[in-house]
C-alpha cells in the first residue's frame, strides 16, 4: 500500500512539473488566437520600421555563468532586418530580400554555414512577429499565452534541423503597442539567450543604405 | 615503373625535408624556465575571446565560422571551455575535471567529428598546459635569442613554448618530421598564454582559428516580462 502512495506521489510531482513548465508564470492558455493574430497581422500593416536597442543574455547553467552583449535593432517592411552588436564585440547582420550578409572585423560575407541556421530562423521569427504571420511559420508549431500585459507565444521546432538548434523560443509581445518585448531561445542542454528589446521608435525614415553591407 | 619511381622519388624528398628545430641548441645549464606544466598552467576565473575559424576542405571548399570562445575555471581546478555563435547558440562544450580528464559535455552535429574535436582539444590543452609531460624536457635556445621550452605531449609528438625576453609569444606543436600547428600570442605577459591576440594555424589540416581577447561590460540585466 505504502510502494503505491509513494508511486501515485511521484506520479502527482511530476505532473506538477511538467505543468509548471508548460505555464509560465502569470500567463494562462489561450484557447482562441483568432483575435491575436488578426491585431498581429493589422499592427504588422501600419508598422513601416522599427528602431530598437537590444541586450543579450546568454545564460550558462552548467557554468553558472553567462555572457552579455548589447546593441541596435532595424526593421524594415517588408523583408529587411539589421542587427548591429556593438558591445562587447562588433558584428553586423542583415538580411534584406532573404540575403544573409554579415560584417566582422572589415569583411563581409555572405553566411552559409549552421551559424545561417540559427540567424535565418531567429530573423525569420522576428520578421513573423512584425509582419503578423509568426502563427504561419512552418518551422514551428505555436503555443499562445496571455498575461495581464503580454502575450507569450512558445515556438517549438518542427523541422529536425532547427530542432538540433532550440528546445523552443519564447516570444513575448508588449498588448500595450503588440510589439516584441523580448525573445527567449532555449536550447536542448537548458542554456538560454535573452534578448530584450527598449527604447524602440516606430516608423521613423530608415534609409535603404542600412539594409546593405559594403 | 612509372609509379616506382613515383613513389621512389617522393621518399627521397620525404627523407631530405628538412627536420623542424635542428637548429635550436640546448641550453645545459638548468634554464629557469625549467619548471613542471603545472606551474605554466593558468589561474583565471573567466576569459571571453571573438573567434573566427577560417579554411578549406579536402575539396579546396573554403569555410568560416565565427563566435565567441569563453574560457571558464572553477576553484576546483576543473575547465570548461564553450564555443557559441553570436546570438549564442552553442557550438560545442568541453570540460576537464580537476584530474585533467576531457568530456564532451554538448557539441552540434556538423562539429561531432572524432578529428574534429580532437584536433580542438588539443589546441585548447596547448594554450592551458594540460596533457603534458609533467616537466619540461628541455630548454632550446635560436640565433634569434627566442628560448624554446619542450614538454612531450601525452600523446604524439612535442610542443615548444617559445618566449621572447620573458613573455610567451608562440606555441609550436610538431612532430620529428612536421611541424602541426603554430600558434602566434601578441601582447602577453610572462608565460600566461591568455594573450590579447592568439593566431592558430594548423599547418595539415589546413585551417586557421583567430582569437581576439573581449573586455566584458556589466551589463544591467533587464527583464521586459516583469510587470
Amino acid at each position: 500500500m505504502m510502494k503505491y502512495r509513494i508511486v501515485i506521489l511521484v506520479v502527482l510531482l511530476l505532473a506538477g512539473s511538467i505543468f509548471a513548465q508548460a505555464q509560465k508564470a502569470g500567463f494562462s492558455a489561450m484557447t482562441n488566437t483568432t483575435a491575436l493574430q488578426q491585431a498581429l497581422a493589422k499592427n504588422a500593416q501600419v508598422t513601416q520600421s522599427i528602431s530598437s536597442d537590444f541586450n543579450q543574455v546568454k545564460n550558462m547553467k552548467m557554468l553558472n555563468d553567462k555572457v552579455s552583449s548589447k546593441g541596435k535593432f532595424y526593421y524594415k517592411q517588408s523583408d529587411k532586418v539589421r542587427i548591429e552588436y556593438t558591445s562587447p564585440f562588433s558584428y553586423l547582420l542583415v538580411m534584406n530580400s532573404g540575403m544573409i550578409a554579415v560584417k566582422e572585423n572589415g569583411k563581409v560575407s555572405k553566411i552559409n554555414t549552421r551559424n545561417s541556421l540559427t540567424m535565418q530562423s531567429v530573423n525569420k521569427i522576428m520578421m513573423d512577429c512584425m509582419r503578423g504571420t509568426v502563427f504561419n511559420n512552418k518551422d514551428f508549431s505555436v503555443s499562445a499565452y496571455a498575461s495581464s500585459a503580454q502575450y507569450l507565444l512558445t515556438l517549438t521546432p518542427q523541422s529536425s534541423a532547427v530542432k538540433g538548434l532550440f528546445k523552443n523560443i519564447d516570444v513575448y509581445i508588449n498588448k500595450s503597442d503588440n510589439q516584441v518585448a523580448k525573445l527567449i531561445m532555449t536550447e536542448n542542454g537548458g542554456d538560454n539567450t535573452i534578448m530584450t528589446f527598449t527604447n524602440r521608435k516606430l516608423n521613423s525614415n530608415l534609409a535603404d543604405a542600412l539594409f546593405s553591407v559594403r | 615503373m612509372r609509379y616506382f619511381l613515383f613513389v621512389s622519388i617522393l621518399f627521397f624528398g620525404m627523407g631530405c625535408a628538412p627536420r623542424p628545430y635542428k637548429d635550436l641548441k640546448r641550453q645545459e645549464n638548468n634554464s629557469s624556465l625549467l619548471l613542471d606544466a603545472g606551474t605554466y598552467a593558468p589561474k583565471f576565473e573567466k576569459v571571453l575571446y571573438n573567434c573566427q575559424v577560417q579554411g578549406k576542405t579536402p575539396l579546396g571548399k573554403r569555410f568560416s565560422l565565427s563566435g565567441l570562445l569563453f574560457f571558464k575555471q572553477f576553484a576546483d581546478g576543473s575547465e570548461r571551455v564553450v564555443f557559441q555563435n553570436q546570438m549564442g547558440i552553442t557550438y560545442f562544450d568541453f570540460g576537464w575535471d580537476p584530474q585533467g580528464d576531457f568530456k564532451v559535455y554538448q557539441v552540434i552535429g556538423q562539429m561531432d567529428k572524432p578529428a574534429l574535436v580532437k584536433t580542438l582539444k588539443k589546441d585548447i590543452e596547448l594554450l592551458l598546459f594540460k596533457n603534458l609531460s609533467p616537466k619540461a624536457t628541455g630548454v632550446f635556445t635560436e640565433a634569434t635569442g627566442k628560448e624554446y621550452l619542450r614538454f612531450e605531449l601525452k600523446e604524439k609528438g612535442f610542443v615548444y613554448y617559445v618566449f621572447e625576453k620573458g613573455n610567451i609569444t608562440g606555441i609550436e606543436n610538431a612532430d620529428e618530421k612536421r611541424k602541426v600547428v603554430v600558434m602566434t600570442l601578441s601582447e602577453t605577459e610572462g608565460a600566461n598564454t591568455f594573450a590579447q591576440q592568439i593566431s592558430m594555424k594548423h599547418l595539415r589540416a589546413n585551417f586557421t582559428i583567430d582569437l581576439t581577447k573581449i573586455q566584458e561590460e556589466n551589463n544591467p540585466e533587464t527583464d521586459a516580462t516583469e510587470e
